[in-house]
């Protein structure tokens, strides 16, 4: 029993390491880019993406797209500490990155999701085309469990 | 007083509703499973979509035809970026035709905004935007694309000729 027990507990640890919950904060024109990745035409429920969440609690996956200043940066950070562990984040777009192509230093107002949180995958492109973002979450599941993945598996044995 | 008109008994049903907007699921549904061919899903990793020529992705720098770079440091590009990503280092060449080179050109990719202003601001076609869309990649990776990477990377298969050649650029005076 202990035996099965274990498995079960392995199985469900797996399936909840590689099922993304995401929470999307977004802002800007990057949102667009955004929808369409999750909707029919590029669709990431291919990858295990689940729909769109709206509370924090049940959410592992992070995407922070569009500029973040510092109003904003409260928000991101409290959503942040709420989230469902282990989480992964996706920072997506240049304003996110790095804030351009507004200037940084003195004066100005915006913040880099990277000093704020920690950021696993960086999508840059302003805004990045879907197959960046899609591409964004195969690294991350590379990330969480390397070698070959079941999809490599199951084409190497179909060829 | 406001009128307010009772619904038909017949819209009191709802089944007929619900039916209703799913046969327009169950359309698509069976004519995406007649035909896998039509349907509007990208699958992107097996199956990518076709950019147009004028798509805006990676950069590439162009290179003459005995495989150094076109570019001529002339910092056309640097000056005209506007989130200020170029980084250039020039140092002079050792052929005397050639005036100078840039050793170290770099570009910071978390900062670009893939406008294409180096492309257009570039007097001798030594830097395109490609036709690859941009790069994911996990944090600790590098960010700071240099020549190699932007010249001689994999998908250039050995780097892109430049449109642009020194001895037909002489023989017209330029
Ligand atoms: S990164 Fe570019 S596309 Fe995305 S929100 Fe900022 S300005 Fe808009
Ligand atoms: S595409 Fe625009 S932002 Fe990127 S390097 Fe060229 S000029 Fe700079
Ligand atoms: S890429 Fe073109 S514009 Fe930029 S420094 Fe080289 S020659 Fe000048």
């Amino acid at each position: 029993m202990s035996f099965l027990a274990s498995r079960l507990e392995t199985l469900v640890f797996n399936i909840e390491k590689t099922l993304h919950v995401p929470l999307v904060l977004s802002e800007g024109c990057c949102t667009v880019e955004i929808e369409n990745t999750s909707l029919a035409s590029y669709d990431w429920g291919r990858l295990g993406v689940s729909e769109v969440e709206e509370l924090p609690q049940e959410a592992n996956l992070l995407i922070v797209a569009g500029w973040v200043n510092k109003k904003r940066s409260e928000e991101i950070k409290e959503y942040y500490e709420q989230m469902r562990k282990p989480t992964q984040v996706i920072a997506v777009g240049s304003c996110a990155l790095s804030c351009s192509p507004y200037k940084l230093g003195a004066g100005s107002e915006m913040i880099k999701v990277n000093d704020l949180i920690n950021v696993d995958i960086f999508v840059p492109g302003c805004p990045p085309r879907p197959e960046a973002i899609l591409s964004a979450i195969i690294e991350l599941q590379k990330k969480l469990s390397p070698g070959p993945s079941a999809q490599e598996v199951l084409h190497a044995a179909l060829k | 007083m406001s009128v307010v008109k009772r619904p038909s008994p017949k819209a009191k049903w709802y089944i007929p509703g619900i039916l209703t907007g799913l046969k327009i699921t169950i359309k698509h549904m069976l004519f995406n499973l007649a035909s896998r061919k039509d349907m509007i899903t990208v699958q992107y990793p097996e199956e990518k979509f076709q950019y147009s020529d004028r798509f805006k992705g990676n950069h590439i720098l162009t290179v003459k035809k005995d495989g150094s770079l076109r570019c001529t440091a002339c910092m056309l590009c640097a000056t005209h970026c506007p989130a200020e990503c170029i980084s250039i280092t020039a140092a002079e060449h050792d052929d005397p035709e050639v005036e100078k080179y840039p050793i170290s050109y770099e570009i910071d990719i978390l900062r670009c905004v893939f406008c294409g202003y180096c492309e257009e601001a570039c007097p001798v076609d030594a830097i395109r935007m490609g036709p690859e869309h941009q790069t994911a990649a996990p944090a600790g990776d590098n960010f700071i694309y240099d020549i190699t990477k932007l010249a001689y990377r994999a998908e250039n298969k050995g780097g892109v000729l430049s449109k642009v050649d020194d001895q037909e650029r002489h023989k017209r005076g330029l």
